[in-house]
């Protein structure tokens, strides 16, 4: 709020109209007072002139014959003015500058001299106001036949023309004060009102971010000016390819979701496949030679655990595949179930899997979506390895954070891959190229457990997936408590 | 300024005061005035004037005059009928004037000169006085110019150098409004009229004292010329003011003057007056 030009435009445009307004006020005022002084004068100069010219025809027979009585009784009747001027002081001096008689002798005695008095007045000047004193200092000279025979001078109260000018002033400023702050109020309210389609957007917009973008409602399309119509109409259309995308990606994560669980269940198929034909052979031998103890209990044995390995293939698959409804804690068999569900991928690449699970206890993370990540990322790495190379898995708790690392020795992350990992990728959802859905993914189930994901250089050579889930949750808290 | 002219005009010119119905004489009585005495205060004149045309079966025309020296001149030259004027005038033309009647004040048609200053000023007496500017009230007053004047010749002085500057008022009343107000530091004024001010202007008497009385002197007299003197007119001019407390209007005139009637008097009466007069042509140089 300090910097004006970030002020918002509801408050910057009355201000300006005030300050507009200020000037007009500072402009108008002075203009005004100047012509009222300027009147003021011109009567008080009138009314002076003719004050004194009455004063001086009365008052020049008597200073020719420096008759004091006469110019006192003249000056002390004439010293009363109407029109609140009050008692004008009055002193009349002869040709010499002597007073002849002052309407206050006492404070202007008969005799002393005046040369201070004709010092107040400029050359050639006649009436002088002392704003100060609240007085008005008028002189005239007496002149009989041509020449100069004394001095009136007159001064009187003009506050009450004074006060006109204060009252006028404080009139001014009232007025100009008022119409500023009406106007300046009226013109936040217009602003605001002009402005709240930007609002309604702004507010769309926040929401967008959030989930799903809302159009704006047809009436406030309808209710908008042209501009933000228009501007409201382009919000709805974007808005709507949005939501269609958005839901797109959803459908197409599914989908993905699918062809893995496909490529999964062949993996799985493959899995079963390999026991059931020792199953059979086994099963063989049993007809066979099923009497012979030994052969029947070696060939026992070996359905066992045949089916024993069928059943640990298709429990995993289950609990990789149950739906989210059963959240519960991360324990590190989750984990190891993970290994069985790839490991007929793993052998199909040749691949070395170094898989180092050191939780060693349950943790408060949600073990489906976990589950998840570990499985898109180790898949990712899985596809990404050329024949024969190396993929190290490592899982530990280091300081209250989940660590999961995948390292292989594949080509480095394309940019696009990164991008979409780290969730900065320009675009919302990786439709149509395959390969980056299953990340997109996993970014945003990283998300959702406020976790991080770092993409490095593997020391293997290839690239290291590192992700970082913090174990604090609400639930957690509650726990300890 | 219309006003101010035209109490200018009123003052120094004369001041005919509308005559009564029931006279019929075909010529008015012409009586003087001056307001070196009197205030001009129009309800006095015009009940002096009803009282005088009664009382005189005759019609009345009052004449306001401003200095003595018009009156006189006039009264001389037989323009008036009769004046009230100072005792300085009076003495001055002795031989030319007679006395009609005195006024009594306070019992006596006695009064006294004051040397007024403003009121708190130590001052008692005429050589306390030296250096002010000092209103007289008429060059022709007895009592507000030829007491101070003789003062001052008995001690060698005449006002121009004793004074730092005088002025002439033309009133006793504005003799005590110059020194109240401060445009003169001191003043030669009727201590009749000083005294009558006391009553109707207190807040202007305040503002000075007497600094000094003058012995006791005959009252301003109303005079008329010797010729007139024993004219029908005259003897009943003096018949009405010597009969004016029997009157109403009569009482109310002298209620106003604060006087308590009109006494024949001698003209001896002014032999004080007469001495000073003497006084200041010897001493004095005129």
């Amino acid at each position: 709020m300090v910097d004006p030009r970030r002020w918002p435009l509801a408050v910057k445009a009355p201000a300006v109209v005030a300050l507009f307004m200020l000037v007009v006020s500072v402009v108008l005022t002075n203009a005004v007072l100047a012509r009222l002084r300027e009147t003021q004068e011109r009567h008080l100069r009138a009314m002076s002139t003719i004050y004194l010219n009455g004063l001086a025809s009365t008052l020049i027979p008597y200073v020719l014959r420096s008759d004091i009585w006469e110019v006192f009784d003249v000056i002390e009747r004439g010293s009363a003015l109407e029109g609140g001027f009050g008692r004008a002081t009055i002193v009349v001096v002869d040709s010499r500058g002597e007073t002849l008689a002052a309407s206050d002798p006492k404070q202007t005695p008969v005799l002393s001299r005046q040369f201070d008095r004709s010092l107040a007045f400029n050359a050639g000047e006649s009436l002088t106001v002392d704003a100060e004193k609240a007085r008005a200092f008028a002189r005239r000279t007496l002149i009989h036949q041509n020449r100069r025979i004394g001095e009136i001078y007159a001064d009187y109260d003009v506050s009450h023309l004074l006060r006109e000018r204060d009252e006028v002033l404080r009139t001014l400023l009232a007025t100009n004060a008022a119409i500023a702050i009406l106007l300046a109020a009226f013109g936040y309210w217009v602003i605001r009102r002009m402005l709240g389609p930007l609002r309604t957007l702004s507010r769309h917009l926040d929401l967008g971010v959030a989930g799903n973008v809302h159009p704006i409602a047809p009436d406030a399309v309808g209710a908008a000016t042209r501009e933000f119509g228009r501007l409201f109409k382009r919000f709805n259309v974007m808005a709507e390819a949005v939501n269609e995308r958005e839901a797109l990606a959803k459908e197409l994560a599914k989908e993905e979701r699918l062809a893995s669980l496909g490529r999964l269940a062949s993996g799985m198929a493959h899995e079963i496949n390999n026991p059931l034909g020792g199953l059979f052979n086994a099963i063989d031998t049993l007809k066979r030679h099923g009497h012979t103890p030994s052969v029947r209990a070696a060939s026992l044995d070996l359905i066992d655990r045949g089916l024993k390995g069928i059943r640990d293939v298709v429990r995993s698959a289950l609990a990789t595949y149950r739906a989210d409804r059963d959240p519960r804690d991360l324990a590190p068999a989750d984990l190891d179930d993970l290994r069985l569900l790839i490991g007929a991928e793993v052998r199909r690449q040749s691949l070395d899997l170094d898989w180092r699970n050191d939780l060693g206890r349950d943790l408060p993370v949600p073990a489906t979506a976990m589950r998840q990540i570990v499985l898109n990322l180790v898949l990712n790495a899985l596809q990404v390895s050329p024949a024969g190379s190396r993929v190290r898995f490592e899982a530990a708790v280091a300081r209250d954070q989940l660590r999961i690392e995948v390292h292989d020795q594949g080509p480095s992350f394309g940019a696009e891959a990164h991008a979409v990992l780290l969730g900065i990728a320009s675009r919302p959802a990786p439709i149509g190229d395959g390969a980056g859905l299953g990340l997109w993914m996993t970014h945003r189930l990283v998300r959702d457990l406020r976790g991080d994901i770092v993409v490095e250089t593997s020391d293997l050579g290839g690239a290291l997936v590192r992700v970082t889930i913090p174990l604090t949750r609400p639930q957690e808290m509650r726990d300890v408590a | 300024m219309l006003t101010r002219r035209a109490w200018l005009a009123g003052a120094t010119g004369a001041l005919v005061v509308s005559p009564v119905r029931d006279v019929k004489a075909a010529t008015p009585f012409r009586f003087g005035l001056t307001p070196v005495f009197l205030t001009s205060d129009l309800q006095l004149l015009e009940a002096l004037q009803r009282y005088l045309s009664l009382s005189m079966g005759a019609e009345v025309e009052l004449v306001l005059k401003r200095t003595y020296q018009e009156i006189a001149s006039q009264l001389l030259s037989g323009l008036l009928d009769a004046a009230w004027i100072c005792g300085f005038p009076f003495i001055a033309y002795r031989r030319e004037l007679a006395l009609v009647a005195v006024p009594v004040w306070r019992g006596t048609t006695t009064y006294q000169s004051y040397l007024i200053v403003a009121d708190g000023r130590a001052a008692s007496g005429i050589t306390d006085l030296r250096g002010d500017i000092h209103a007289f009230s008429d060059p022709d007053s007895n009592s507000g110019y030829l007491v101070t004047r003789a003062l001052l010749a008995e001690q060698g002085a005449k006002p121009q150098g004793f004074f730092q500057r005088t002025f002439f008022t033309y009133g006793h009343r504005n003799v005590v409004r110059a020194v109240a107000a401060g445009l003169a530091q001191s003043g030669s004024v009727d201590g009749y009229v000083w005294e009558v001010m006391t009553e109707t202007e207190p807040a202007l008497t305040r503002q000075t004292r007497p600094a000094w009385r003058s012995e006791w002197m005959g009252f301003p007299p109303v005079a008329t010329s010797t010729a007139n003197a024993d004219s029908d007119g005259i003897r009943r001019l003096r018949q009405a003011l010597l009969t004016m407390p029997d009157d109403e209007t009569g009482r109310s005139v002298l209620a106003q003057l604060r006087l308590d009637g009109f006494a024949t008097g001698q003209p001896s009466l002014f032999d004080s007056i007469a001495a000073r007069v003497d006084l200041v042509r010897t001493l004095g140089g005129g």
